[in-house]
């Protein structure tokens, strides 16, 4: 140690030079790792605040006119490991013609306490109720609604699940003629309830039987409660769904495919992928360049190793022919360079404020390894070859 | 402490061919007596003094050191206590100073700070250098002065043999004179068993026994 610190005293050059150098890389690493954190602080930001939707559509167009409304889809999104785990909200849109004759229905509703309904006319018309209170807000234009006291039916204590009864009317309207009316359907699905998944299909299929018509799903659409788990419910909705297929093809299984599986999940996560995709590839360039800075210590250690080992091969083998050990030799030439490389990376480090900090060691270990490989190639070559090349 | 050889070979594996550097050479070089090894470039002086030193073994015999093997020594070990060699070149340690170059053999067997100084600075008048040398940086001295520290840093490392390869090789008459005279009260004096190799004919012929060496072998 004493003959280490002499040495920098009387040589300081090359110490300074590796100590710079030391001092470059670890500015830029830490400024690299800086910038890197930036863009992923960023690229979580974005990542988790636009919500990604995904809807289920049919495969065939010249089967949607013809599709009834199948517990099929209750089921996929009630049960546990289906779909509605995934779900932050569900909407289904469905459209039905209704007539001055048959403007009377009875619309069930499975609901939890955390569930919030919507129904909307297409003119404007809505109602809306919140369970739990036992009340209705109905506002909106012609065609007026009508809402009967007995509306709501909790029978909460004997299923444990809330069950609302909705029946109204359509009044003062021209029977002659036909109205479009779409319901719109809103839910909000807290999760954690398998039951909390309220049943507009329910509503649809009582509509649809006193109709006695086919009722078309336009589409079901839902926004997903965290992006994070998007690669899984991607997995998940492969035992439910075919991929969608523009072309209106049969699905990837052929027949069996399509008479088991005819809808397929879009999950349009486009905008998300625009959004992130400047960000990744930041990221990717952040990375590679950190990596390649990784390398260049390395390849710093090898050389300046390689160089300065070369140099002093006379000390070196001067040192052993007098019986140093070669592990002081070793931990001597490792101990000057590491000293040299270590308060350079620790200006670089301070120079940064000791931000993204944490990646000194990589660049120090990798410095290291790089000479570690140059001492261990000149110390293994034979010592009276070294003396011989010397002289 | 003496050195003996034993029908000592030595091969290593040139560029294309097996080169015999050392071939069969047997000798008893004695306590108290200074030899000189002479002979033309590559005739195998220098390695012949690269295995008494304990740099390599021989591929065939075996040297005998203190009468035991170097096969047999902890060569690291002999390289420290037995053996010391001096250069043509020197080879001081250039950033350390002429005492810290005579002390370094000193530290590394552990010697007191205060004992290794007091050593280091007798040894330093005994080859003839000044006290105001102790700060000097080899750089700083002529070659004559430099053979002088490497002979006080043999000597401070305590060992019985001295081996010098082409010791004077670098000197002017005077300096060689010097040197030739240090190396010899270190075999009379110190009873060290100093063996020199040299192209100098003069200083061969103040040896006690000269050896001359040609493709390996003795003539």
């Amino acid at each position: 140690m004493r003959h280490t610190i002499r040495r920098f005293q009387r040589r300081p050059v090359p110490a300074i030079g590796v100590m710079l150098f030391a001092a470059v890389l670890a500015v830029v690493l830490c400024g690299l790792q800086k910038s890197n954190e930036a863009e992923l602080e960023k690229y979580n930001g974005t990542y988790h605040t636009i919500p990604v939707q995904f809807s289920v559509t049919n495969l065939s167009a010249t089967k949607a006119t013809d599709l009834n409304i199948p517990n099929f889809f209750a089921d996929v999104f009630i049960q546990e490991d289906g779909l509605g785990r995934f779900v932050s909200d569900l909407q289904r849109v469905c459209t039905h013609s209704i007539t001055g004759q048959n403007s009377r229905y009875m619309l069930v509703g499975i609901t939890s306490t955390a569930l919030s309904i919507e129904l909307w006319a297409e003119n404007g018309t809505y109602i809306h109720w919140d369970e739990g209170y036992g009340e209705g807000t109905f506002a909106g234009n012609e065609p007026v609604c009508l809402v009967p006291d007995t509306m709501i039916v909790s029978n909460e204590e004997e299923t444990g699940t809330s069950y609302v009864e909705l029946d109204f009317a359509f009044w003062g309207i021209d029977p002659t003629t036909e109205y479009s009316c779409k319901l719109r359907v809103i839910g909000t699905y807290k999760g954690g309830d398998g039951n909390a998944i309220y049943c507009p299909f329910a509503i649809c299929e009582k509509v649809y039987t006193e109709l006695k018509e086919p009722l078309s799903i336009q589409a079901i659409r839902a926004t997903l409660r965290s992006n994070d788990d998007l690669g899984e419910l991607r997995d998940v909705s492969k035992q439910w769904f075919a991929e969608p297929n523009p072309l209106g093809e049969q699905t990837p299984w052929g027949d069996y495919g399509y008479t088991y599986y005819p809808y397929a999940l879009d999950i349009d996560d486009e905008l998300l992928q625009q959004a992130v995709a400047t960000l990744q590839t930041r990221i990717a360039i952040n990375r590679i360049c950190t990596v390649l800075v990784l390398c260049l210590s390395a390849v710093a250690g090898l050389l300046i190793g390689f160089l300065m080992v070369r140099s002093r091969r006379r000390e070196i083998a001067l040192m052993r022919t007098m019986g140093t050990p070669t592990p002081a030799i070793f931990a001597g030439f490792l101990i000057e360079q590491m000293l040299c490389f270590g308060l350079g990376t620790a200006l670089g480090g301070a120079y940064n404020r000791w931000d993204s900090a944490d990646s000194l060691g990589i660049l120090a270990a990798a410095f290291l390894a790089g000479l570690v490989a140059a001492l261990f190639l000149f110390l293994r070559k034979n010592l009276l070859v070294t003396l011989k090349e010397d002289e | 402490m003496g050195i003996s050889l034993k029908n000592v070979s030595y091969s290593y594996q040139g560029k294309f061919q097996t080169v015999k550097a050392v071939d069969g050479v047997s000798y008893d070089f004695e306590p108290g007596k200074c030899y000189a090894i002479i002979g033309k470039s590559g005739s195998g002086k220098t390695t012949l003094l690269s295995l008494m030193a304990g740099l390599d073994l021989p591929t065939e015999g075996e040297i005998l050191v203190d009468g035991k093997s170097t096969k047999d020594w902890d060569r690291r070990r002999m390289r420290r206590d037995a053996v010391s060699v001096i250069y043509q070149n020197y080879n001081l340690f250039p950033l350390l100073t002429v005492q810290e170059n005579i002390q370094y053999p000193l530290d590394l067997k552990k010697v007191p700070r205060k004992e290794s100084i007091a050593l280091a600075r007798e040894v330093r008048q005994r080859v003839g250098l000044p006290a105001s040398y102790d700060k000097r940086l080899p750089g700083q001295l002529s070659g004559g002065e430099q053979q002088r520290v490497a002979i006080a840093r043999a000597l401070a490392q305590g060992c019985k043999i001295i081996l010098a390869d082409e010791p004077t090789g670098n000197l002017d008459t005077t300096n060689t004179h010097n040197i030739v005279s240090i190396l010899h009260s270190l075999a009379y004096d110190d009873g060290c068993t100093v063996i020199l190799v040299t192209h100098d004919h003069g200083v061969a012929e103040q040896a006690d026994a000269v050896l001359q060496m040609k493709d390996g072998a003795w003539i």
